[in-house]
């Protein structure tokens, strides 16, 4: 049986598409939740502006448990609460909500990480200014981590463009899932080539796309 | 203005270390006040202290009469604007012009943007830096880093001024252009000024008074004048030491002989501008070598410090000494060279 192209393109397009929601709207929400999430995790640590152990430990131990879950079987674990959410768990709309489980504690380590970075002098400096810990956090720690931030949010862009494509295991939808029906399945080897490439081309545009806004933020 | 009492300070740990201990200090307004140490003689501690960066263990610390541990988070935030600082490493935010890090406290207190404006751009011109507003920290030099460093922090108008290591990562000359600006801060705007070094010169250029602290104590403490032309304890001798090199090259040190008596002889005042060895010699008809000697000034004050030696009759020595004292000169009698 000869494969059918003129069926395949539109599925190309729509793949790509369903791809670009997925990412988009995990995305949203990732940064949503991993962001006060990141930020919580810097000023409650021992010694920060608003030390709160409890908080901390719990916090970090969630992170940890979700981010040491391959997302395969998180994909697979969290199904009842997906949904009971989305009203289904197979779908583009249905696969969003482990992606969000996914990149969120991811995006909250990277925020972290960028704000650990920002000199702790800054800091004194702005205690000794009399700067309230809300000020702290948003006229000295972000904006002297704008551009690791923003870096921070290419590379969980790229994590959900990956993951987003192993969704389409379980019918997800986009570029993953093309790949798996057509290519795995059928052994259509073109078909996987063709929607690698563009996961290569996606990557490669989120990722200059970073680089360029972290530099021009950094070259101020 | 400032006043510490009996403060303490002790970080936890195993062992736990105790940065400092027992330390008092009254600061006078309108003054400039150097604590010197070496690295790790609780310093950085004790300038923390002051405005509660760093809690103090025991021990109180009063500025402008008000007891800061007794504020509430709200109030120590509103005394903290009557108090600036500076740090060696100028903790500028990177990421903003230099207008925008002097404006900062001024608008963390809802300023009004013009009034905020106006005080900015006359900072900076204070410190000579108003045609580099626009320019980021990265294109300044160390200088100029603490030059915006000095404006902030005076941009909410303190009453004192904390200088920590501040002119410590920066060379000879633009230590110098920041020490008069210092200077300029404390004349033009009244301000007490604070300041932590590990530079002798530091102190000698700009304060009134030190303390030398060691090993979380004050061991010495007076006006400038004092400490430099009279050091009583080892480590303030060894930090003056730093600045009037004491010691004597090898092969003067060689020459001399056993049955020779060294004094040093420090004069202060009227006494340093008096021909006194000349007239020593001339009275007591004796021979005196000249080993070292230096004359400098220290806040306004000529400052002489000799090292002689004489030979002869110990009894004329001892009526050599007897007459200098009369002539208010200090002399001390050197055992071993090298002091």
């Amino acid at each position: 049986m000869a494969f059918d192209w003129t069926v395949f393109w539109p599925q190309l397009v729509d793949g790509t598409i369903a791809t670009f929601i997925m990412v988009l709207v995990s995305l949203v929400f990732s940064i949503l939740i991993g962001f006060p999430l990141g930020v919580v995790l810097v000023v409650t640590r021992p010694g920060h502006i608003l030390e709160n152990r409890t908080l901390f430990t719990i916090l970090n131990a969630i992170i940890n448990i979700f981010r040491s879950v391959p997302f395969i079987i998180l994909l697979v674990a969290i199904i009842p609460f997906t949904r009971l959410v989305t009203g289904s768990s197979i779908g583009t709309v249905a696969a969003i909500v482990p992606l969000i489980f996914y990149a969120a504690p991811y995006f909250g380590r990277l925020v972290e990480n960028s704000l650990l970075e920002v000199d702790s002098g800054v800091i004194e400096a702005a205690k000794v200014m009399g700067a309230t810990p809300w000020q702290i956090i948003w006229r000295f720690l972000l904006p002297e981590a704008l551009s690791s931030l923003i870096l921070a949010a290419t590379i969980a862009t790229i994590g959900l463009i990956g993951a987003s494509a192993m969704a389409g295991a379980v019918g997800g939808g986009g570029l993953g899932d093309l790949a798996i029906t057509y290519g795995y399945n059928q052994f259509e080897v073109r078909v996987v080539v063709i929607t690698v490439l563009l996961l290569i081309i996606l990557v490669q545009l989120v990722q200059s796309l970073g680089n360029y806004f972290a530099q021009t933020v950094r070259r101020k | 203005m400032i006043e510490l009492k009996n403060i303490s300070k002790i970080y936890p740990g195993s062992p736990p270390v105790e940065a400092l201990k027992e330390v008092s200090l009254h600061i006078e307004k309108g003054e400039i006040y150097g604590v010197v140490g070496v690295s790790g003689a609780g310093k950085s501690s004790l300038i923390r202290s002051v405005n509660l960066l760093e809690e103090p263990t025991t021990g109180e610390v009063m500025v402008d009469g008000v007891l800061l541990s007794s504020l509430s988070s709200e109030e120590l935030r509103k005394a903290r604007r009557k108090i600036g600082m500076i740090f060696q490493q100028f903790n500028l935010l990177e990421s903003k012009t230099v207008f925008h890090n002097v404006a900062l406290p001024l608008y963390l207190v809802g300023k009004k943007r013009k009034e905020v404006e106006e005080k900015v751009m006359q900072l900076l011109t204070f410190v000579g830096l108003a045609d580099r507003a626009e320019h980021y920290p990265g294109q300044l030099s160390g200088g100029q880093k603490q030059r915006v460093g000095i404006a902030r922090a005076l941009a909410t108008d303190p009453h004192i001024l904390l200088c920590d290591e501040a002119t410590s990562a920066l060379d000879p000359d633009t230590t110098k252009s920041v020490l008069d600006l210092l200077r300029k801060v404390n004349k033009d705007y009244g301000i007490t000024i604070l300041l932590i070094t590990h530079e002798m010169d530091v102190v000698r250029n700009l304060c009134d008074r030190v303390a030398v602290i060691d090993q979380g104590r004050i061991v010495e403490q007076g006006t400038v004048y004092e400490v430099f032309t009279n050091p009583k304890s080892e480590t303030a001798q060894r930090f003056v030491r730093t600045i009037f090199g004491q010691e004597l090259p090898e092969s003067v040190h060689q020459s001399l002989e056993k049955q020779d008596q060294i004094l040093r002889i420090v004069f202060t005042g009227e006494n340093a501008k008096r021909p006194l060895i000349a007239e020593v010699i001339r009275k007591f008809q004796t021979d005196i070598n000249i080993l070292q000697g230096s004359i400098t000034e220290l806040q306004g004050k000529p400052f002489g410090d000799l090292l002689i030696s004489i030979q002869g009759d110990r009894k004329v020595t001892e009526n050599i000494i007897q007459y200098l004292q009369e002539h208010q000169v200090l002399v001390k009698e050197v055992a071993s060279i090298g002091v």
